[in-house]
């Protein structure tokens, strides 16, 4: 049989569309010419305030996407990190121990209501950034610990619940931050690397205020809409382990009897009236663990280092002490 | 209050009447002959004079001359035979056409439903009108026709990701389209995730499309109108139109109900991929113990029905029913999963024509429009035959309208042709209700959004004037308002459109258009997908607001049968709303799932489009279509998207161009291609990593390890590689005894470009475990052929 012209078309058609379909594949690489080019960027995270007592710069690189793979924090330890005012300028060292230039607020003192600039230099690479102190701190209106059983905890334990309140600086956009600490003390036995031996004694702990037992956490809040009202932070909690009678042996082989006796000591807890730059990276951060998620949308990471990443922020924290 | 309404409207237009002295009208409905089909849009003229007028929607013309001794009349419509009637002109006259259609192939007309209403020479500017003829041989996707496609086709009017129907219209988008289908709003018009719109073309009678200098009874949306009208089913005897493609087929049956009183249509298709490739899984899953079963599939169904009770009244009713569902099931010894995605529109019209008088003629609707989207999970664990573990989530959201709506054709003079009414629309949101048993707790929890209940509502007055022969102006008005818990937004908005002739069949045009729109539409992913989530106005959201002014010029070469048109626009969009970055519609783990409050999810923004679009089209012959091509920019400003600063949203596009050609060989034969090409959208993407410590300030001065964070340059700074593409199809027809067939052969992507869907970053390692990243493009169709047979009777 004579195929007729329009059967033969199609045949055509079809056999054409399987050749091509069959060989090519729908997922390919782009070529490296057509990616977007970058070099690494310094990357500088300082953030000040006037009660602290040492003024500390990070400096690390970033690491272009494309091409090899690279999971190493690279810190930079030949940069020249200078800190000024209008006035006076100082160069921060590097800290072999800590790993960061670290300068004491001893030799420049950090004063509300004043813009720092930070200028940071390695051999290829200069990056600028500046900031202002916010000039008031945050008054706090009430602090309240209250202790409470959580039985869905360790079940004899007590949580500790601080519940802080301050006023919002009035007539003007205010964003903050809350952190603090708790000395706590228990006897329990410790190693002793001075006398290297297991000693029983009633020792002090630091302990992170967090919304959790777990986590150390950034809070950020600001007062959008809520100008000169009272604001108040989540709820902060601090574990005290219940008091238990113990036996434990001592080197000497004696056993020890002994209460725990855990104790609440001092409760630190600081209202950080933040920068709007301090702010802003904290925030964008927090959110860019969900970047994976192909239904929601990336979260731009910001920065105000001008030709760099990261963030040079500023805080004026009000700190109170409550002593138990 | 409607009363009041045609009270204030009577008095306004009382000048006119008292004018109109000395006149007679001619009026009447105009018919297609076989199957009584009304015809809207045809053309009623004296000849070499500049009386005339258009029939409307529902064929109804009138036509106010001064009295004379005769008047010869002539009628005339695209694809059918012109007609002239002579009357003796001292009287009124009321006078029903039938028009006879044109069956010679070599006089096809492809394009403009008006032979006569050239370009030149209409008042409207910005507006396409696409004949269904041409749809059914424009080379289609999978070989389904698609309005939307078609449209996509036309400057101004862009695609968004690959083999998505939505529209993208000056900027705008899709959600910024005011589809309506037999008066009634369509939310959601996309069925498998947006690659086919739920339009069956068998049932529509018309598509037009206006994207700027919107008349006045338009109102709701910012960017564009997309209006559609079913057909009312042929008056004669039965008909039926279907085919049988690769992914669908459909079916469309029509016929008297009682003879030239009453006639019905009845439109369905379903797809049968889930049936063709069950065996093809199962075939896979062989010797697994794991079995997947993906299902999905999506139908629709249109009916109307209509009942004749003279020339003063007519009675319509229709609806449209369509359904998507998407499931997947698992099952291993120890674990069993549902999980699935449903949604589906629903409308209903109901519509009374009335003839109060042969000037006035008035259409009452009411509306019924129904959208819901549902997602489900259910996992179920197994030990030793009995349930371990037991989850499951239900999330959904539904949008419910009732729509009241009056519309009045006044026929003054020939001069003036005035439209006016009054709409008014209940609107029930349930954003998001969520359900979750077991998993996180062990109670159960069940949040249901309020539901919001709203009323939005218009007015308005239109008047298409010819003040003189060389000027003619359709100028409006309307007043929108919407009513939130303490809110009330009242908006008024002036429309102006109009055209000065300055040479034969070259005419200047001008148009500005004030819109306010108070529905939203969040959308994370750029895609058609239901999980986008319609929202109102709120008392924290504004309504989205829009101006436009185009400027624009059109000629009609006659001889060549072409026309040209060439328009630039400029249009600024206020409160447009964008999910925050970081959100998303349904997030679990953030505080959202707790609150469910969609509001603080949302932010609202500016955003500019302007450009020039430049239009070819030959609409008659042998070798018919048209070159589009569209220069454009689109700018977004967000105080909370990319810190504040001016960005390029995923779809703005610089280059937009189309060619579509139509080739009629002879009668049996046609040929058409179609060849796109688009600039790259505009995408976010990760250019470095950097580690972040943050603030650590650990009282015992630990530090602890520092996050790695992407840094991503700009939004929306990387620019996805150019999209084109070229669809080629071969049309075979031919009339049996009974039947008219046509076998089509299509290639879609022809030279097989790989286009781009979307990127991703991927790693591979090499024979030394070193990983590079690389950007890894994922394109979606490679050169698909179809194939479908298609019938009439």
């Amino acid at each position: 049989m004579k195929l007729h012209y329009k059967n033969r078309l199609f045949y055509f058609i079809i056999i054409i569309a399987v050749a091509i379909t069959g060989c090519e594949s729908l997922v390919n690489d782009l070529d490296e010419s057509e990616l977007p080019h970058i070099s690494s960027k310094l990357v500088v995270e300082s953030f000040i305030g006037p009660s602290e007592d040492s003024i500390n710069v990070i400096v690390t690189e970033s690491s272009p996407l494309f091409g090899e793979v690279n999971f190493e924090t690279k810190i930079v330890q030949n940069a020249t990190v200078t800190l000024s005012n209008d006035t006076k300028s100082v160069q921060i060292p590097w800290n072999g121990d800590t790993r960061k230039y670290t300068l004491s607020s001893k030799n420049f003192t950090i004063s509300p209501g004043k813009t720092y600039y930070l200028t940071v230099t390695d051999p290829t690479r200069k990056v600028t950034a500046n900031c202002t102190v916010p000039l008031v701190a945050a008054t706090f209106n009430e602090i309240i610990i209250s202790s409470e059983n959580k039985s869905d905890e360790f079940r004899y334990d007590s949580t500790m619940v601080v519940k802080i309140s301050w006023n919002d600086i009035p007539n003007q956009t205010n964003y903050y931050s809350i952190r603090g600490y708790a000395i706590t003390r228990i006897t329990e036995p410790r190693f002793d690397f001075n006398t290297n031996d297991v000693k029983i004694a009633y020792y002090e702990n630091v302990v992170t205020l967090s919304t959790n037992n777990y986590n150390s956490f950034i809070h950020l809040q600001n007062d959008i809409n809520l100008d000169g009202s009272i604001l108040k932070a989540p709820d902060l909690n601090i574990r005290l382990q219940k008091n238990d009678l113990r036996k434990d042996p001592l080197p000497n082989g004696q056993i020890q009897t002994y209460y725990t006796n855990p104790k609440l000591i001092k409760t630190h807890i600081e209202i950080l009236n933040l920068e709007e730059n301090y702010y802003k990276y904290h925030r964008s951060h927090g959110r860019g663990y969900d970047n994976d998620n192909p239904f929601v949308e990336p979260t731009l990471t910001f920065t105000n280092i001008e030709g760099g990443l990261g963030c040079f922020g500023a805080y004026n924290a009000t700190v109170a002490e409550i002593e138990n | 209050m409607l009363f009041y309404t045609k009270l204030t409207l009577c008095l306004l237009l009382a000048p006119l009447l008292v004018f109109s002295q000395g006149n007679i009208t001619i009026s009447g409905y105009i018919k297609e002959k076989q199957s009584q089909e009304l015809l809207p849009g045809v053309n009623v003229y004296v000849q070499n004079t500049s009386y005339g007028t258009v029939s409307n929607n529902y064929g109804f013309y009138s036509l106010t001359i001064p009295a004379t001794e005769k008047i010869e009349i002539t009628y005339s419509f695209v694809g059918y035979q012109a007609q002239s009637h002579t009357f003796s002109g001292s009287k009124n006259i009321q006078f029903q056409v039938e028009m006879h259609p044109i069956n010679n192939l070599d006089e096809v007309v492809i394009s403009a439903k008006r032979q006569e209403n050239k370009v030149s020479e209409s008042a409207q500017m910005s507006q396409i009108e696409i004949p269904i003829d041409q749809i059914k041989k424009i080379p289609a996707f999978f070989g389904e026709k698609d309005v939307m496609r078609v449209l996509q086709l036309m400057p101004g009017v862009q695609k968004g990701s690959e083999g998505q129907t939505g529209l993208y219209v000056r900027g705008g988008g899709p959600d910024q389209n005011l589809i309506i289908l037999d008066d009634a709003i369509v939310y959601n018009a996309n069925h498998l995730f947006g690659f086919f719109s739920i339009f069956n073309s068998d049932a529509l009678k018309s598509v037009e499309l206006t994207k700027g200098g919107f008349p006045a009874r338009y109102g709701g949306r910012l960017s564009s109108v997309v209006e559609m009208n079913m057909k009312e089913g042929s008056k004669d005897k039965l008909h039926g139109e279907g085919g049988i493609g690769l992914i669908s087929s459909r079916l469309t049956l029509e016929g008297p109900l009682a003879k030239g009183k009453s006639s019905f249509l009845i439109s369905g298709r379903r797809t049968y991929i889930d049936f063709l490739a069950q065996p093809l899984i199962a075939q896979q899953q062989k010797g697994y113990d794991s079995k997947v079963k993906p299902g999905y599939y999506f139908y629709d169904l249109n009916a109307k029905a209509n009942y004749d009770f003279g020339p003063k009244n007519k009675l319509y009713i229709s609806g449209y029913f369509g359904q998507d569902r998407f499931k997947v099931k698992e099952k291993d010894p120890d674990y069993e999963t549902v999980a699935g995605l449903y949604w589906g529109n629903a409308t209903a019209t109901l519509r009374w024509n009335h003839l109060i008088n042969q000037k006035l003629f008035v259409n009452t609707s009411l509306i019924y429009s129904h959208f819901n989207f549902e997602v489900f999970a259910s996992d179920k664990s197994y030990k030793n035959g009995a349930v371990s573990d037991e989850f499951s989530l239900q999330y959904r959201s539904l949008i419910r309208d009732f729509n009241l709506k009056s519309d009045f054709d006044f026929y003054p003079n020939s001069k003036h042709a005035i439209k006016f009414g009054m709409q008014a629309i209940s609107h029930r949101f349930v954003p998001s209700a969520l359900a979750i048993e077991g998993a996180f707790s062990d109670n159960e929890f069940h949040i249901q959004a309020t539901p919001i209940n709203t009323i939005e509502s218009g007015l308005y007055i239109e008047d298409t004037w010819q003040p003189f022969t060389k000027l003619k102006v359709n100028a409006g008005f309307r007043i929108s308002s919407f009513k939130t818990t303490t809110k009330n937004y009242f908006r008024p908005e002036p429309r102006f459109s109009g055209a000065l002739k300055l040479a034969h069949d070259f005419s200047m045009k001008a148009s500005y258009a004030k819109m306010n729109q108070y529905v939203h539409l969040l959308s994370n992913t750029g895609l058609g997908l239901p999980t986008d989530l319609w929202v109102p106005t709120t008392d924290k959201i504004a309504p989205q607001q829009s101006e436009q002014v185009a400027f624009g010029f059109a000629k009609d070469l006659e001889k060549p049968g072409l026309s040209l048109t060439l328009e630039g626009y400029y249009k600024r969009m206020n409160n447009i709303v964008s999910y925050k970055e970081g959100s998303s519609f349904i997030n679990l783990e953030g505080d959202n799932a707790n609150e469910i409050n969609w509001e603080d999810n949302i932010t609202a923004g500016k955003g500019w489009s302007y450009g020039t679009e430049f239009l070819i089209q030959k609409k008659t012959g042998k070798f018919s279509g048209w070159i589009g091509y569209t220069l454009s920019w689109t700018k977004w400003k967000f105080p909370e998207l990319n810190f504040g600063e001016t960005f390029y949203p995923r779809y703005d596009r610089r280059h937009d161009i189309s060619v579509v050609g139509i080739y009629d060989i002879n009668k049996r034969i046609t040929l058409s291609a179609t060849w796109v090409y688009g600039t790259g959208n505009a995408l976010t993407i990760p250019v470095a990593t950097y580690s972040a410590f943050q603030d650590q300030h650990d009282p015992n001065g630990y530090i602890s390890y520092p996050n790695k964070y992407n840094e991503y340059d700009k939004k929306n700074s990387f620019r996805a590689e150019a999209y084109h593409r070229m669809d080629v199809a071969i049309q075979f027809h031919k009339k049996k005894k009974r039947h008219e067939r046509t076998w089509e052969f299509g290639l879609y992507n022809a030279y097989n470009r790989k286009n781009p869907f979307f990127y991703n970053i991927n790693t591979k390692y090499d024979a030394q475990n070193k990983g590079t990243n690389v950007l890894t493009r994922y394109s979606l169709f490679p050169v698909l052929p179809s194939f479908s047979y298609n019938f009439k009777f």
